[in-house]
């Protein structure tokens, strides 16, 4: 796919990255050439000094044909310029990552048709809705929904307390409508006095177990999925209150959205006149100017009763640090959205959950846009290793009309049918049922299997 | 240093140079077996290839075995030291034929003629043996350069000649050679023309960013040009224009010339793309004495040094892409040079490479003097003509022009056209800042404006280069060669041309350089091939430290 990115900075570089390894030719517009620079260094992509609001420049990027532009530059209005003039030059598609979610809101003006933009994209806002939805459910990692709500996804951390290690999983009575559909395995062996920390990445078949410990990945029906805590005896709880650090975008999003459920919402920021302004917009949360890293501050603040500790500032460094100080003072559950996917071991060591930042959440939100035509929906799981797919079984698909179970040989390993949806019914993809066309399966893959699959269905 | 990493591209990169081999191996032994023993009277090669396969297999599996545990995981410093090593291994492997076969009988004489196929240099150190009439001792060479500063050479021979059952030499010189070692000469140069990393890049699968840092130190000029976005691409693209080129040159040989045969035509066709210049007869194209002939190589020599990403615009019917100052000063140098030689040279006495001596006619001067002169601005190194007996400033030109050489994303060698220009305007901007200093001036080369920073690259890229070139003239003279030779063979290793003046002029070979002189020649041929910094990093301590 021939792809245009205007805008090379956190979230363009990363995207560009990102869809350049999945094989796409990427021209990437910058007006600053040391970003720039820094991008054909260490990626494949193609570069082009100038801005995006520049006519010429998109006229001449013409020439290669391009399937899709993203506009991805900090500045809301450079990106709605962009969109509305390479639309109007001919580019079949235009997307634009917006940060003032005003732009969505369609009760007076559709800004998309306005700007000619065919999707937008807010990444803080995605990440804002991310770390509420765990902040539902304590336990989990991560939650994804497909089929417009029917279908969810959820990765939950099983407890210590688990007791049916031993049992193989066509064994276990799982709860119906509902498949496992990977494990995370994080085990830690000691060689040569070095503790080294080994992870699996199993794509489960019958015979394999869970373990306590693991990062079980389900997928199924929206009830069946909520249900799930109780049969691994995650201790759920809802939360009541919670500590935002940093005055960020996200911190906004989030407080608005958790404050709309009814969760009482404290702010620590460091700027002052940033305080003043989420103050005015936030009526309803409690604002704090004060440093994000001060311990006797989070003490005096009675962290340790929050039900839920989020540090959003811009910098990982310091989401980090503020999690860890909270952690330290006491909180159970402390989220840091990490945007650097080599803190994540550090992240992880320190007992911290993380999240996706924005500039990755807009990228598996860009390669849902663009993978529409037989791959409907995508979500990739740890750090690329796994990908969910949704994909549309065609009528000349060579696989139709075949059980599952028959089917597996021909199949690579590391590939798993998750669920089917026929006529807005979900079937669990057991063994037994067979696929016809039209049906919508939710696959688990690695992703070396994704251009493959496109031809099997 | 991430030993491991090279390790496993190395053992990657083995493996399809058996592949390149198995091709050599392929003619070699279509020669042994499936033709008349009478029509290939040389020497059999086909076990000399089984060998060097062998060789170079067990070398890819050393590799393979230290790089077990690589990730592959590429980073600049890699891939720059990846792409010198692939160079310098290419060679020794390259060599090993040569050395088998018996070809040559020294292992530095066959690294020296994988090094000058390679770089698409074309010196070749293939010289017929000498023998004594009635004892059939070997006899030396006494060559004796007179002017100014006299020299003595003396030196042996290096090819055995063929002879019949009794005893007498039938045939001599590089056409004792067996084909399929010619083959394989050739060949080495078409795939160093385009270069044999930009095609590893172009055919291997996922190489990733770490490809695109092999691409760059391997393509010429100082621009990291890109016709695609993806170099994966880029490189392929790139490669099956060359392969187009190299079939309609192929065909265009064949169809106007009658006499020449399938093999002549497409290692000539190896030679000219890329610039090289090694040639199947012992009087390289001058023996063939055929103007139709000429005038098609000599068209092909230009195309290959045209910068290939124009032939990728042109495809596409983007024509105003030829608007390019490098091909206007191109086109610009390649007339008025032919004007200049032609007006020099007519009138004086020519001798042709077959000995025949007459006066040059007005379009024999421009048949000969436009072909000589763009066969050292190209790089090529085809001769027509004994060019040494020519006047002194058709020579000096020859030698000015070898410097500039061809356009950048070429195959050609020199410091390429678009340097030359840049290099141009920077001194006319500081020129004239010295009496305007308030002025501010920018240019723009291939939509890019050259900045300070640029501006340093090209000028320490000429300073290198001219420093180069003297540090080299005088490494030969100590080595004992005369200072017009030295002068010639360093241009000619520097820029990859391939033929030089004086005791190394067109009827002669470089096997009266020493030991010494062979690898210094070597190492000055990889500098020009793959525009000095990637070769000089690798003698600076930091690179190599932690």
């Amino acid at each position: 796919m021939n792809i245009v990115i205007v805008g090379a900075g956190d979230v363009g570089s990363h995207v560009a990255t990102f869809l350049s390894r999945k094989e796409n030719n990427i021209t990437v517009v910058d007006i600053n050439a040391h970003c720039l620079e820094d991008i054909v260094q260490n990626v494949d992509v193609a570069v082009r000094v100038g801005s995006g609001t520049d006519w010429q420049i998109l006229e001449d990027l013409k020439e290669m044909s391009p399937d899709i532009l993203f506009a991805l530059t900090d500045s809301d209005e450079t990106n709605l310029i962009t969109c509305s003039i390479a639309k109007n030059l001919g580019y079949p598609k235009t997307v634009a990552r917006i940060r003032k979610s005003s732009y969505l809101n369609k009760a007076r003006l559709d800004f998309g048709r306005l700007f000619c933009v065919d999707h937008f994209i807010c990444p803080e806002l995605l990440v804002a809705h991310d770390i509420f939805n765990y902040a539902l459910e304590s336990g989990t990692v991560a939650v994804e929904n497909f089929a417009h709500g029917a279908v969810q996804m959820r990765t939950v951390k099983v407890p210590m307390t688990w007791r049916k290690g031993d049992t193989s999983l066509c064994e276990l009575d799982l709860p119906k409508k509902l498949v496992i559909s990977l494990i995370m395995r994080t085990t830690t062996s000691v060689t040569k006095g070095k503790e080294r920390v080994h992870k699996e990445l199993i794509f489960p078949h019958g015979n394999d177990h869970i373990l306590p410990g693991d990062e079980v990945t389900i997928i199924g029906e929206v009830d069946a999925v909520a249900a799930v805590h109780t049969y691994f005896g995650i201790i759920n709880k809802i939360a009541t209150s919670a500590i935002i650090v940093g005055g960020s975008l996200v911190s906004f999003h989030l407080a608005k959205v958790l404050t709309k459920n009814g969760i009482a919402v404290k702010i620590i920021e460091k700027d002052f006149e940033r305080c003043r302004s989420l103050a005015e917009q936030l009526p309803r949360c409690t604002i704090l100017h004060h440093d994000a890293t001060d311990y006797s501050f989070f003490r005096a603040e009675h962290v340790e009763d929050a039900d839920l500790f989020v540090a959003c500032t811009n910098k990982d460094e310091v989401n980090i640090l503020a999690g860890g100080l909270a952690k330290e003072v006491g909180c159970k559950n402390v989220i840091v959205p990490i945007s650097n996917a080599e803190h994540m071991p550090v992240v992880e060591r320190m007992g911290l959950i993380h999240t996706v930042s924005p500039r990755i959440s807009a990228a598996n939100k860009i390669f849902t846009i663009i993978q529409t035509e037989s791959v409907a929906s995508m979500v990739s799981l740890y750090d690329d290793a796994a990908e969910v797919l949704e994909i549309k079984v065609t009528m000349d698909s060579q696989i139709v009309g075949i059980p599952i179970s028959e089917l597996a040989s021909s199949l690579p390993k590391d590939f798993l049918f998750a669920v089917i949806q026929n006529r807005g019914r979900i079937i669990i993809a057991s063994g037994d049922k067979i696929l016809s066309p039209g049906d919508t399966v939710i696959v688990i893959s690695s992703p070396n299997h994704v251009e493959g699959l496109q031809q099997i269905f | 240093m991430l030993y491991k990493e090279i390790s496993r591209v190395l053992s990657f990169y083995l493996l399809y140079l058996a592949l390149a081999l198995g091709v050599a191996l392929g003619v070699s032994a279509y020669y042994e077996f499936f033709v008349a023993p009478e029509a290939h009277p040389q020497p059999h090669t086909t076990m000399a290839f089984v060998y060097s396969i062998l060789i170079d297999l067990g070398l890819a599996g050393i590799f393979r075995l230290i790089g077990h545990s690589a990730v592959g995981r590429l980073h600049r410093r890699e891939g720059l030291a990846i792409v010198v090593l692939i160079w310098f291994i290419t060679a020794i492997v390259g060599g090993l034929p040569f050395y088998i076969s018996k070809t040559f009988e020294s292992p530095v004489d066959s690294y020296f003629e994988a090094m000058s196929g390679l770089t698409t240099t074309g010196a070749s150190l293939m010289l017929p043996k000498k023998y004594h009439e009635d004892s059939g001792n070997e006899l030396p060479y006494h060559k004796n350069i007179s002017g100014p500063y006299e020299n003595e050479y003396i030196y042996y021979g290096t090819i055995t000649p063929v002879r019949d059952s009794e005893g007498d030499v039938t045939i001599e010189g590089i056409e004792a050679v067996s084909k399929g070692i010619l083959f394989w000469r050739s060949f080495m140069q078409w795939l160093g023309g385009m270069g044999v990393v930009v095609l590893f890049v172009a055919i291997l699968p996922a190489l990733g960013v770490g490809g695109k840092v092999l691409f760059h130190a391997e393509a010429t000029g100082p621009f990291a040009e890109s016709v695609t976005p993806r170099i994966k691409e880029t490189a392929s693209l790139l490669w099956k224009i060359y392969l187009g080129l190299t079939v309609m040159e192929t065909s265009l040989l064949m169809i106007t010339n009658k006499a020449i045969t399938f093999f002549e035509a497409i290692t000539i066709t190896f030679s000219t793309l890329s610039t090289g210049g090694f040639c199947v007869r012992n009087d390289s194209i001058g023996s063939f004495a055929s103007p139709s002939m000429e005038w098609i190589i000599l068209f092909f020599m230009i195309a290959g040094a045209t910068n290939f990403a124009l032939y990728f615009y042109c495809l596409k019917g983007k024509f105003y892409r030829l608007k390019d100052p490098e091909f206007y000063l191109f086109i610009a140098i390649i007339c008025g040079g032919a004007i200049f030689m032609m007006a020099n040279l007519m009138g004086t006495e020519k001798e042709l490479l077959t000995g025949e001596t007459m006066a040059f006619g007005r379009w024999e001067s421009l048949r000969y003097g436009m072909f000589q002169l763009l066969s050292a601005q190209t790089s090529t190194g085809f001769a027509t003509a004994n060019f040494n007996t020519w006047p002194l400033d058709c020579q000096a030109l020859m030698i000015i022009v070898m410097f500039i050489g061809g356009m950048s994303g070429s195959t050609s060698g020199g410091m390429k056209i678009i340097r030359f220009y840049m290099v141009n305007n920077i001194i006319y901007r500081k020129v004239e800042s010295i009496f305007k200093p308030e002025i501010v001036h920018t240019f723009k080369v291939r939509n890019t404006t050259v900045d300070d920073s640029m501006a340093m690259t090209v000028l320490s890229f000429l300073i290198i280069l001219l420093f180069l070139a003297a540090i080299g003239t005088f490494l030969f003279i100590i080595d004992g060669v005369g200072p017009e030779t030295a002068l010639s063979i360093v241009a000619c290793m520097l820029n990859n041309v391939g033929i030089a003046f004086r005791v190394a002029g067109p009827t002669e070979s470089f096997a009266f350089l020493s030991v010494f002189g062979k690898i210094l020649g070597s190492i000055w041929m990889v500098l020009g091939r793959l525009e000095l910094f990637a070769v000089l990093i690798l003698f600076l301590p930091s690179f190599w430290r932690k």
